[in-house]
């Protein structure tokens, strides 16, 4: 038996994003004698092949079977397939991350907590990191360090995870650990859970042995179900309905509790004392019980001082050729993510379908730096096209606000309401920009929860950035020329 | 009921996972759509957490713990609206919210910038800004949000004048929504009048108070919240679209807390509305919903032939149809139109709420107490000059037993009060009929009839019943003029027929004849011990309480044959055989005593003749009680430990136990079972047994309307007691004990009684056996009726003499707590009709006796005296009752405060010990036989009020449950080829009723169910003239009948 990590002979890896992987697999086998693991994605914008050999590895996209088969030949026959290949990378024999080339999407950012994701394999749960640490020293380091929760689903948005694990042990009742990986605004959840739902799993583990909880619920999207139930060890696994609204965390725990109406709950207390059934309930994102268990695994590149410590992921679409998901350290630029993906365009919206709109995307990626400029931290990064009106963009995500509001907090259902007919408005010359002002700023200060709060964002921010587009509206023109009015 | 429909399939529900939250039974099925939000602020007091001193707008203030931002907004003086918060301070209403929806009660905080102060928790030191910006700019901007939303029609709208949303713009200074109001007629949502209360969604504004007025205070599933987003509106729990056709049981809770027009009784739909033609909330919402009922109605009306004319009204009165209301309507529109466009919403408001405001002033607002059952609901009516419009919740303080909830007979029962059928002068007996006559000739008649029996038979022969419907001082003189004016010893009334055996057994085990507790008590006991006893149905209010306690965690037993609704939140029902409950009581004890589970210091140091009870329970055995009883062994054993081992148990009951031929030896093994278990003398347990009528407690017993106590359960045969009577009456009452209800109905049958006077009591339905009775009532040489209408009793009168219903007098009821309450005057007896003390007294005086002539002006004049002669009440007057939100009797001088409980300082005996009376076991005075297979046991349903004289006149309530019915369950119903809907004949030894079957398993198998209150399948045709030996009660409760099918449809 070969030690964890180290492979015997060659080896080939096909990511999960593989258009029809098996037929893939089947050429492979058929042509070469070469072992096969099927992994994760890998989060880069086109699936990959890496073909490794002795310490090397062959990083190849183009996928179509007779290529992969002739790749796996040359793997075979003990040479090293460069034919094709986007890189070509030396590494030591028992790197658990892929390889990182010099070059190309895989090249950008810093890879610590994606590092496995396309590499290891998504079935074999991991050794846990923390198994030796006592509770206390695994809340007195992420104390220490400041981690942040990551993502509008994590039950500590941004803030001190350490300060939400001390409120739940204070809090009276049987604490409970939820994990969180069902919201579809973000693809980077299922993402680490269909590559590595072990880390995932583990992470939630340190969790539970800080806050002293037996039980570790996972609220997952359908294709994230099956990866987490093949390493779950005790751990409940559960599908979720498909809803933006249960990325909030207590409209995930509404789902998880089998309410057939899922509304937001009322706060103060947050799950954090109130949760799952009432008890005490700790919920985190995927991404943040990564960069946890990272922390945990090796402490380094994790600076205190920062206001940020860790790195943050950046899930890149829109206006691209593919997406990706990129992941930066905190204090680097985030246009920087834009170097793995083909951009066209130069206006984005940072932080998801609630993001910030924005023409400038060179600030730090650091969730401070975000929500500063108004940005969301979401971890998404949506690049608009020349095609896309401002205008209509803000106006669908008022339209999607309205349609998907819980219906529990008047700023949000009828504030929601009156942002998306004043947006209609517009295009009938009538623009009052402080009154959509002023409702943007109520729907934030008083709503309920965090949909109410992020969902005039996109309007609040263009209106900064882009006033002149709704000018033009009113005076019935689209400077973008492609819109056709508002739904 | 909708479901959201997020895609994907349903949401998980985590089966691993036990919900650690206590529930009741009934949460499995409760659907409120609403979030499982953290426990109100005060319910998540850490007892450590001390009051918070905290700074708002410069003020310090100091708040309890749990308070909120609110509270301290509240107590620096400064003012946030704050729409969707119930603002009531009592315990029932901390179970509305808080919802945090409205977002207009938002305030900036130091610490955490702008929160909804309803919902902060208000911590020591925070510093509170009202007045911040963004603060200020969110709660005008959503209450601009939540009129956006809102169809603002006041001058069509019942509640204005009294709408919370109304009253908040104004203050607010709102002259003109920046986002207009919710006036897009095609978007209406029909109105759903189909209810006693009616439904317009167009004005709601989601603060969801009805939902958990509905969910959390009854305790009851109905309503809930649906849809998300725009789609969110309040629904029904069931697949319902109507009111109608929901589950409701028209309780009133949420028209009650509902802040707008949204939910308004249907009395008071257009008591404010702007008072011209076509302004009615109808006419200006438009389409109106018609339910399945309405659907079959209007089916039975085609076919039953209506005349043109009727029908079309019935019809017209549920639906804007007609050209008159299309004309009406058209001008409403118009006028409101004109209006929106001439008028800001602002000023429009102003007309609105004077007009509001005026009309309101033409409405009489009486606070009393409810004339239906004996929980003693307190409230307000509304009404104009001729009849009731609607009830509202009055001052906490003014209705300690109901705070704001009510049931559906107090809150919408009032339908009989204005019936054309009321009578309305005096009717004396002219052949088979009756003719009108003034009262001077009646009262004649009756002097001289009762006289001339007097004189030839002695006074004797006259026999008196009391009411328990009355008011305290009319049934104080009722007992008065028969022992004094008339000089019989025979008094009794309808009390004999419900809680007699209760009255009985307790007087011989700790000493008064009463509720040893309060409803406080039963509100927040550990655990209850409850048989016989229909609550939800025949005490709605406290059941509320009993289910909203044992949602809390509390423990709920229930033994009955009936698988009543109380036995829904049980955590354990054990279903009887009827008429066996002796059985189970003396196994439990056994079981306690053997376990050594009783309370032995208690019973060594107040309870006497401890070894009797133990030598009598010996033969129980948890295997003969499953024998005799069919209760499994476990199930009994269980029970017995779960209430031995409780902190305080509630020990409750009704009809169910006390309706037996050994009715007496019920009550004393229940109260065995107290006293062994030490549940008797202390706060939150104790003997309930709950009383029946409003005022059975003190007109039924405490005014001495009894054949063998005077008032204040003062011995007849004591000749101390008549001494002092005899001094303060200037006549001595007769000394002998006399003739209870049946045994006055014997004696009329043996010619020894020849003379009846009834005061408010309907016999001819309530005796058993009413052939029997009604022949007597025939026999009678002479009967006097005095009531609202002409009953099954009336008819065989002499002279009807028209009395007044409780809306129309003032004075006093005693409530099954024994807590003493006003009567309030609302309007004025129909016609001629007068006030039972107005009658008694005017005949007083036409009659020759002894005494002084009786000129008192006032029932409180009678009170006066009263109080004087009935040491439990010596200490009260009405206007300590008035100021000090009731009086609990005891209460012997003017600075006592009442009394919670009894027997806290020792039992009522000489020796303060209280008695164990070992209980026999009976067994049912019938069985079933070849002839007469099944068990018939009978009682009450929510709708109806004892033989429905009042109920069944009530459009209301009769919409509910119209006719009589038999309850069957299906194994039986299938051995006899009987479906649901059938119409069956059950048949006893003395008699056979037609009803309608309804199958259900809420009866065991061979046991039936009647209700009683029907005069068309009258269930007393049936039951026998069995009687308990000790209480002379009737076995209601068992007959043995046979029933078959007669037709189906």
């Amino acid at each position: 038996m070969s030690p964890p990590g180290v492979e015997p002979g060659p080896v080939v890896r096909v990511t999960a994003d593989t258009s029809d992987r098996s037929a893939v697999i089947e050429a492979i086998d058929d042509a070469a004698d070469v072992s096969v693991r099927r992994v994760g994605p890998a989060g880069t914008p086109s699936p990959l092949g890496l073909y490794t050999t002795a310490g090397r590895t062959a990083i190849h996209t183009d996928l179509r079977p007779d290529a992969a088969a002739e790749a796996a030949t040359t793997l075979e026959d003990g040479d090293f397939p460069t034919t094709g290949a986007e890189a070509a990378v030396d590494h030591d024999e028992d790197t658990a991350a892929i390889p990182a080339p010099d070059s190309g999407p895989l090249s950008v950012g810093t890879r610590r907590v994606l590092g496995p994701c396309g590499w290891v394999d998504p079935t074999v749960r991991p050794e846990p990191v923390a198994a030796e640490f006592d509770p206390e020293t695994v809340l007195d380091r992420v104390a220490t360090v400041g981690l942040r929760g990551r993502g509008r689903a994590d039950g500590a948005t941004d803030d001190l995870i350490s300060a939400v694990w001390e409120r739940t042990i204070e809090a009276e009742g049987d604490p409970v650990v939820v994990i969180h990986a069902a919201d579809t605004d973000c693809p980077t959840d299922e993402l680490m859970c269909r590559s590595i739902p072990g880390r995932v799993l583990d992470g939630a583990g340190i969790v539970a042995d800080a806050v002293g909880a037996e039980d570790v619920v996972a609220l997952a999207t359908d294709p994230a179900v099956e990866p987490l139930e093949a390493v779950a060890d005790g751990e409940l696994i559960h599908r979720a309905p498909e809803s933006f609204r249960i990325g909030e965390p207590t409209m995930a725990l509404e789902a998880l509790e089998g309410n057939d109406r899922i509304e937001a709950r009322r706060r103060p207390p947050g799950p954090e004392e109130w949760g799952l059934y009432g008890r005490p309930t700790v919920v985190h994102t995927p991404r943040t019980l990564v960069q946890l268990r990272t922390l945990l695994e090796d402490g380094e590149g994790f600076d205190p001082e920062s206001a940020d410590p860790g790195t943050r992921t950046v899930a890149v679409r829109g206006a691209v050729r593919a997406p990706a998901v990129v992941e930066l350290r905190t204090d680097s630029a985030l246009s920087r993510a834009l170097s793995a993906v083909d951009a066209a365009g130069d206006r984005y919206v940072v932080g998801g379908r609630f993001g910030g709109v924005t023409g400038s995307v060179d600030l730090p990626a650091s969730a401070p730096a975000l929500s500063a400029s108004g940005l969301g931290t979401e971890g998404v990064l949506e690049v608009l096209g020349p095609d896309d009106c401002i205008v209509a963009t803000v106006g669908e995500r008022a339209a999607f606000a309205r349609e998907e509001n819980c219906g529990r907090c008047v700023p949000c259902r009828e504030g929601s309401k009156q942002l998306h007919g004043a947006l209609r408005d517009v295009y009938d010359g009538e623009f009052d920009p402080e009154t959509l002002r002023e409702l943007a700023r109520v729907m934030r200060t008083s709503s309920l929860c965090a949909f109410g709060e992020a969902a005039a964002r996109p309007i609040r921010t263009a209106l900064e950035a882009f006033e002149p587009e709704f000018r033009a509206h009113a005076e019935g023109r689209c400077p973008a020329g492609t819109c056709g009015g508002l739904r | 009921m909708s479901t959201d429909d997020v895609g994907g399939g349903p949401n998980p529900r985590v089966p691993e996972i036990q919900d650690p939250r206590p529930s009741t039974p009934l949460t499995e099925t409760f659907r409120t759509g609403t979030a499982n939000d953290p426990p109100r602020p005060e319910r998540a007091v850490d007892p450590e957490d001390g009051p918070a001193t905290l700074t708002v707008d410069g003020e310090t203030v100091v708040v309890p713990p749990g308070g909120t931002l609110l509270d301290a907004v509240e107590a620096a003086g400064s003012e946030v609206p704050a729409l969707c918060h119930y603002d009531r301070d009592t315990e029932a209403a901390e179970e509305i919210g808080p919802r945090t929806t409205c977002r207009t009660c938002m305030v900036e905080t130091d610490e955490e910038g702008p929160v909804a102060a309803c919902s902060t928790p208000a911590t020591d030191g925070a510093v509170v800004d009202t007045e911040a910006a963004a603060a200020a700019e969110a709660r005008r901007h959503n209450l601009e949000l939540v009129l956006s939303d809102h169809n603002l029609r006041c001058t069509t709208c019942g509640k204005n004048g009294r709408c919370e949303l109304q009253d908040t713009s104004i203050e607010e200074g709102i002259s003109h929504p920046r986002y207009g109001v919710f006036d897009d007629r095609d978007g209406y949502e029909p109105l759903d009048p189909t209810g006693a209360i009616d439904i317009d969604r167009n004005k709601c504004i989601l603060c969801n108070r009805c939902v958990e007025a509905c969910n959390d205070v009854q305790v009851e599933g109905v309503l809930r919240i649906e849809g998300t987003g725009e789609e969110t509106r309040i629904g029904f729990q069931s697949d319902a679209e109507t009111m109608a056709d929901s589950t409701c049981v028209s309780c009133g809770h949420c028209a009650t807390v509902c802040p707008t027009g949204s939910l308004v009784e249907g009395g008071l739909v257009d008591a404010t509305t702007m008072p011209l033609p076509g302004f009615t909330q109808r006419n200006s919402v438009g389409s109106v919903l018609e339910s399945e009922r309405d659907r079959e109605r209007d089916e039975r009306e085609a076919t039953e032939e209506l005349s043109g004319v009727a029908r079309f009204m019935s019809k017209a009165r549920r639906t804007a149809g007609s050209a008159t209301d299309r004309a009406l309507r058209t001008g409403e529109h118009l006028a409101e139109d004109v209006a929106a466009g001439v008028f800001s919403e602002g000023i429009l408001f102003g007309i609105a709420k004077r007009v509001g405001d005026a009309r309101l002033d033409r409405l009489d607002r009486t606070e009393t107490t409810c004339g239906y059952c004996a929980v003693g609901c307190r409230f307000e009516l509304y009404s104009d000059d001729e009849r009731v419009l609607g009830v509202r919740a009055t001052d906490p303080d003014a209705a300690p037993a109901n705070d704001f909830s009510t049931c559906v007979k107090g809150k919408f029962g009032y339908g009989f009060i204005e019936r054309d059928d009321r009578l309305k002068t005096p009717l004396i007996r002219e052949g088979d009929g009756f003719r009108e006559a003034s009262w001077d000739e009646a009262l004649d008649v009756v002097a001289a009839e009762l006289e001339g029996i007097r004189r030839d038979h002695g006074a004797d022969a006259i026999s008196c019943f009391a009411s328990s419907k009355c008011t305290n001082e009319e049934d104080y003189l009722m007992e008065k003029f028969a022992r004094t004016v008339l000089g019989t010893k025979n008094i009794d009334n309808c009390a004999r027929l419900c809680h007699s055996s209760t009255v009985a057994a307790l007087l011989e085990t700790v000493g008064y004849g009463a509720m040893s507790n309060s409803i406080e008590d039963v509100a927040n006991a550990d655990c209850y011990l409850f048989s016989g006893t229909n609550t939800t149905e025949s005490h709605p209010v406290l059941a509320t309480k009993v289910k909203r306690n044992v949602r809390d965690g509390a423990d709920l037993v229930v033994v009955d044959p009936r698988k009543v609704g109380i036995a829904e939140h049980a955590d354990q029902y054990l279903r009887s055989k009827p008429g066996y409950d002796t059985a189970w009581m003396n196994g439990m004890a056994r079981h306690i005593i053997e376990r050594d589970l009783h309370d032995a210091a208690f019973v060594e140091e107040h309870v006497r003749d401890f070894d009797a009870l133990k030598r009598k329970v010996e033969p129980f055995t948890s295997a003969e009680v499953e024998r005799l009883t069919d209760i499994p062994a476990g199930e009994l054993t269980a029970a017995a430990e779960r209430i031995a081992t409780a902190d305080s148990v509630v020990f409750g009951w009704a009809m169910g136990l006390t309706q037996h031929s050994h009715g007496t030896n019920n009550v004393r093994a229940m109260a065995n079972l107290a006293l062994l278990t030490g549940n008797v003398g202390k706060p939150d347990a104790g003997l309930s047994p709950f009383r029946g009528h409003n005022n059975v407690q003190g007109g039924g017993g405490d005014m001495g309307t009894l054949p063998n106590v005077l008032p204040g359960y003062q011995d007849v045969t004591d000749p101390e007691v008549l001494d002092t009577f005899e001094e303060a009456w200037g006549v001595r009452p007769p000394e002998e004990i006399g003739l209870t209800v049946p045994e006055t109905f014997e004696a009329i049958h043996d010619g020894d009684v020849r003379g009846l006077y009834v005061m408010g009591e309907n016999p001819a339905l309530s005796e058993p056996d009413i052939g029997h009775a009604n022949k007597a009532l025939e026999e009678t040489d002479f009967l006097v009726v005095q009531d609202l209408f002409m009953t099954e009793t009336a008819e065989h009168a002499d002279v009807v003499l028209p009395a007044a219903a409780f809306a129309e007098k003032s004075g006093t009821f005693t409530n099954t707590e024994r807590r003493v309450q006003r009567v309030g005057k609302a309007l004025d007896p129909p016609g001629e009709a007068r006030q039972d003390w107005e009658i008694l007294q005017s005949l007083a005086n036409r009659i020759d006796h002894d005494g002084r002539r009786w000129d008192y002006e006032t029932p409180t004049e009678i009170f006066e005296e009263l109080t004087d002669v009935t040491p439990i009440y010596a200490g009260m007057s009405h206007e300590r009752i008035e100021t000090e939100g009731g009086l609990q009797w005891p209460c012997p001088d003017a600075d006592h405060p009442g009394t919670r409980f009894l027997y806290e300082d020792g039992f009522n005996f000489s020796d303060g010990m209280a008695r164990f009376v070992p209980a026999d076991m009976g067994e049912p005075g019938e069985l079933p036989t070849e002839t007469y297979p099944l068990t018939l046991t009978t009682g009450r349903v929510l709708y109806h009020f004892h033989t429905g004289t009042l109920t069944r006149r009530v459009e209301a309530i009769t919409d509910h449950v119209p006719e009589s019915f038999v309850e069957i369950h299906p194994e039986t119903a299938g051995t006899l080829g009987i479906e649901g809907g059938d119409t069956v004949r059950v048949e006893s030894e003395r008699g056979h009723i037609d009803v309608r079957a309804k199958v259900t398993e809420r009866p065991g198998k061979g046991v039936v169910f009647v209700p009683m209150h029907f005069a068309d399948g009258a269930v007393n045709t049936l039951t026998g003239e069995r009687y308990d030996p000790t209480s002379g009660i009737p076995e209601y409760k068992v007959a043995s009948v046979r029933i078959e099918r007669i037709n189906r449809d």
